[in-house]
């Protein structure tokens, strides 16, 4: 297990490696109802996000859908 | 009131052709009165005499006529985009008057779809103007949209969305969507034609999105910002075509208060049902 340092919405922040995005949002206590993630400026499917792991310098930006018009 | 309402009214539709037939108004070149009207867009390289005379042979596909489709539409007709069908089954309530710009007390308990068209007729009276007091849905959809040039899904709820986007696919229409909720707003082009590029479906894909129209609120500019960036994103597509200086299958967040914008690559999912193909 290694430290690394990822960038989520902006904000650095230390991890314990490995860590799939499935568990950085339990990690920050986030709602999943609505959210979706990009990992390095490409959207992540949520299925996949127990199966995708952070690396080093990896940016991570979580954001709520919306769909209101 | 919004335009999640399961309720079917009754239908009303009708084609409004001026003087002259649309398609036909740059066939020549551009009168005087026309270099007038447009000389602010003609000015600019992704428009010029060319895209303007697209603008007049395009058919644009507004669906959902709230906060984002009243002024798409608004911004479409000023800009002369030939054809227009507007789209919508909804009535103009008090509560809409605060973001939908477009409509004014005078069009209370009004068909959006027709106030909508009486007041685009008056911008611009040489268009080919057609509306349906309707909702859109996976039935009406293929025939509302057979003959357009593209589609600006201007909807508030996510299974209209979802219909639209799998109808857009199966006819390789280009999708221009916009979303606004809070102080946030997001938009997505979509070429639908094209298998390196998500769809909408894949975007929402597990996703439990919240209908949020109604329980989340709305800042009346942030969703014109989102239509402006819709409508911008469209004309610039109908000036120019695919040659457009615009960017396809990235989803752009932006948040009125901080005023940042981001822009995500929107990849095609591997299971996604619509847009995904085994073979």
């Amino acid at each position: 297990m290694t430290q690394i340092k990822v960038n989520v919405n902006n904000q650095p922040m230390n991890v314990i490696s490995p860590i799939s995005l499935y568990e950085l949002i339990a990690l920050k206590q986030i709602n999943v109802d609505g959210t979706a993630i990009a990992k390095n400026a490409a959207i992540v499917s949520k299925r996949d996000w127990s199966t995708t792991y952070l690396n080093d310098n990896d940016t991570v930006d979580i954001f709520t859908l919306v769909a209101g018009g | 009131m919004h335009s999640c309402s399961v309720t079917q009214p009754t239908v009303h539709s009708a084609t409004h052709t001026a003087n002259h037939k649309a398609g036909q108004v740059f066939e020549r070149a551009l009168n005087k009165q026309d270099i007038k009207r447009y000389s602010r867009q003609l000015m600019l390289d992704s428009v010029e005499d060319e895209g303007q005379a697209k603008f007049a042979r395009s058919h644009a596909v507004v669906i959902g006529l709230g906060g984002l489709g009243s002024l798409v539409a608004r911004y479409l007709a000023g800009a002369g985009v030939g054809t227009l069908t507007l789209v919508d089954g909804d009535t103009v309530d008090i509560s809409n008057l605060q973001r939908q710009v477009t409509y004014n007390e005078m069009h209370l308990g009004e068909l959006k779809a027709k106030s909508l068209y009486n007041e685009l007729r008056k911008v611009n009276s040489r268009l080919n103007i057609k509306f349906k007091s309707l909702y859109a849905d996976s039935k009406n959809l293929p025939t509302l949209i057979s003959t357009a040039d593209c589609v600006l899904d201007c909807t508030d709820n996510i299974e209209t969305r979802k219909h639209i986007n799998t109808a857009t696919l199966r006819a390789s229409i280009p999708l221009f969507i916009a979303a606004a909720s809070g102080l946030s707003w997001q938009a997505l082009n979509l070429p639908q034609n094209n298998k390196r590029i998500g769809c909408y479906a894949c975007l929402v894909e597990y996703i439990d999105v919240r209908e949020d129209c109604l329980s989340r609120g709305v800042l009346g500019p942030v969703v014109g910002m989102a239509a402006c960036h819709q409508a911008t994103q469209a004309l610039l597509f109908l000036a120019k075509g695919f040659n457009a200086d615009i960017k396809w299958g990235h989803y752009l967040t932006g948040n009125a208060d901080l005023g940042s914008l981001k822009s995500f690559m929107l990849p095609p999912s591997s299971t996604c049902e619509v847009c995904h193909d085994p073979n």
